[in-house]
């Protein structure tokens, strides 16, 4: 539990930074490794598939729409 | 065909070489800011993590629906092939519908959409003709799709991908190595005159710098197959002597023509794809004879190639304006100079040399750390 704290602290601070100085990549390792941290410990604990995939669809919406505004609003063009 | 407009196109190209000129210093700023407004397009783009980012959830999205939808409906085995097909269309069309609806151009979100109805696509034809999972059938299907998605949407890594794929379609087809190789080297070869002509006839408007990765990558792929020593993890070789020394032959030559091809067109890609394979021919020229390889060849090949760079230079340097025929000895652009950086770096990934046989200690003693009856051989 630890671990997963300080690693949502870290991904946090990446975001925020990588958000602040316009540095996308920190931005891009920030969501993934929360993510993949979140996922899969609630994974661990559902268990059902049907209820996993739900989760997928669900959470990966939320995180495509945050990028999304996060892009209109920030993301220079490359 | 395609969803974007020629004009777009090319306007999004200029942009990034006037970004590119302006960093490398042969455009100021002022200059770069009255370009600039005259290249606006009407489409939403974004960096490229956040883009690789997009493209992940989107795929995992996608998925995720699928296997819902799966579930839900409590799919049967032959249902599945026709649900595949159901899916690859439904993400083919909203591939198209963000790209119509949103004007996005490279955001990720359409791009994982393309490739999950490509995906489908290859499932639903890998399986609709037999009960087992068809890799010809899928191969084939993948390469379809793939051209049809650089097409339609202009993806130059669907474009390559059509061209890898295009010669597995062979080789799981064909009985021997042989025979698989000389019909890939036909489809490759094939592709490869097909993406020039291609990219001669818009040089150097867009959709050239496309077709021009495709040729790169059409040629290097032809090389692969040719190359036994470098391909040997994609078939195992036929013993076949006169195959053999024609494919020794053949490796020596294709760098070779494809070095000329460069020149003649100034294709930097292929120059550049041409210059790793001639690197790749005298790599393979030992394993080829049969030679052993020994301890200093690392040193010698590479001291041998900073000669022929700094004789390369110099002659370049030694002509008139200090260009020959328009080849500098110098970069020009910033992002080549990023590239060759990037390449530099890789080069710390390259295995070291072979390993010397180890030296046994002496039977009396039998040898010591330091000093004494003598010290092991491995350090």
């Amino acid at each position: 539990n630890l671990y997963l704290a300080a690693l949502l602290i870290l991904s946090a601070m990446a975001i925020y930074l990588g958000v602040r100085y316009q540095r996308f990549a920190f931005v891009a390792y920030g969501t993934l490794y929360a993510y993949g941290a979140v996922s899969i410990r609630i994974l661990g604990a559902l268990q059902e598939p049907l209820v996993s995939m739900l989760y997928f669809v669900v959470t990966g919406t939320l995180v495509v729409i945050a990028l999304v505004v996060l892009a209109r609003r920030f993301g220079r063009d490359e | 065909m395609s969803l974007y407009s020629q004009d777009d196109e090319r306007a999004i190209r200029v942009q990034r070489l006037v970004e590119d000129w302006t960093k490398s210093g042969l455009l100021v700023e002022e200059q770069r800011t009255r370009l600039l407004p005259e290249l606006k397009v009407d489409l939403r783009r974004t960096n490229r993590f956040l883009r690789a980012t997009m493209f992940l959830f989107g795929y995992l999205i996608l998925s995720s629906l699928t296997g819902l939808f799966a579930v839900f409906m409590n799919i049967s085995e032959s249902a599945f092939i026709w649900m595949s097909l159901f899916g690859a269309a439904v993400t083919f069309a909203a591939a198209q519908y963000l790209v119509k609806h949103y004007r996005l151009y490279r955001f990720g979100v359409e791009e994982s959409a393309a490739i999950a109805a490509a995906t489908f696509f290859v499932i639903f034809a890998a399986t609709v003709l037999s009960s087992d999972f068809s890799t010809v059938t899928a191969f084939a299907a993948a390469t379809v799709a793939s051209y049809v998605l650089f097409l339609r949407f202009g993806f130059v890594y669907a474009g390559v991908a059509a061209t890898l794929l295009a010669p597995m379609a062979v080789f799981d087809y064909a009985e021997t190595d042989a025979v698989r190789r000389l019909i890939a080297a036909i489809v490759l070869l094939t592709i490869f005159f097909v993406a020039r002509e291609r990219r001669q006839d818009h040089d150097p408007d867009f959709p050239s710098d496309s077709y021009a990765a495709i040729e790169a990558v059409a040629w290097a792929a032809l090389y692969l197959v040719t190359n036994l020593k470098a391909s040997a993890w994609l078939a195992s070789v036929d013993d076949v002597p006169q195959f053999y020394w024609a494919t020794y032959v053949l490796i020596w030559i294709l760098p070779a023509a494809g070095l000329w091809f460069a020149i003649r067109d100034r294709h930097r890609l292929m120059l550049d794809v041409n210059i790793v394979l001639a690197i790749a021919t005298m790599l393979s020229n030992k394993p080829y004879l049969g030679a052993e390889p020994k301890p200093w060849d690392p040193i010698v090949f590479g001291l041998m190639l900073i000669v022929v760079a700094i004789g390369l230079r110099r002659w370049l340097a030694s002509g008139p304006n200090g260009s020959r025929a328009g080849w500098v000895p110098h970069r020009l652009l910033a992002s080549e100079k990023a590239g060759l950086a990037m390449a530099g770096s890789a080069a710390a990934l390259v295995p070291g040399a072979p390993a010397a046989h180890p030296q046994e200690g002496p039977a009396i003693g039998g040898g010591g750390r330091s000093g004494g009856a003598g010290a092991s051989g491995t350090y």
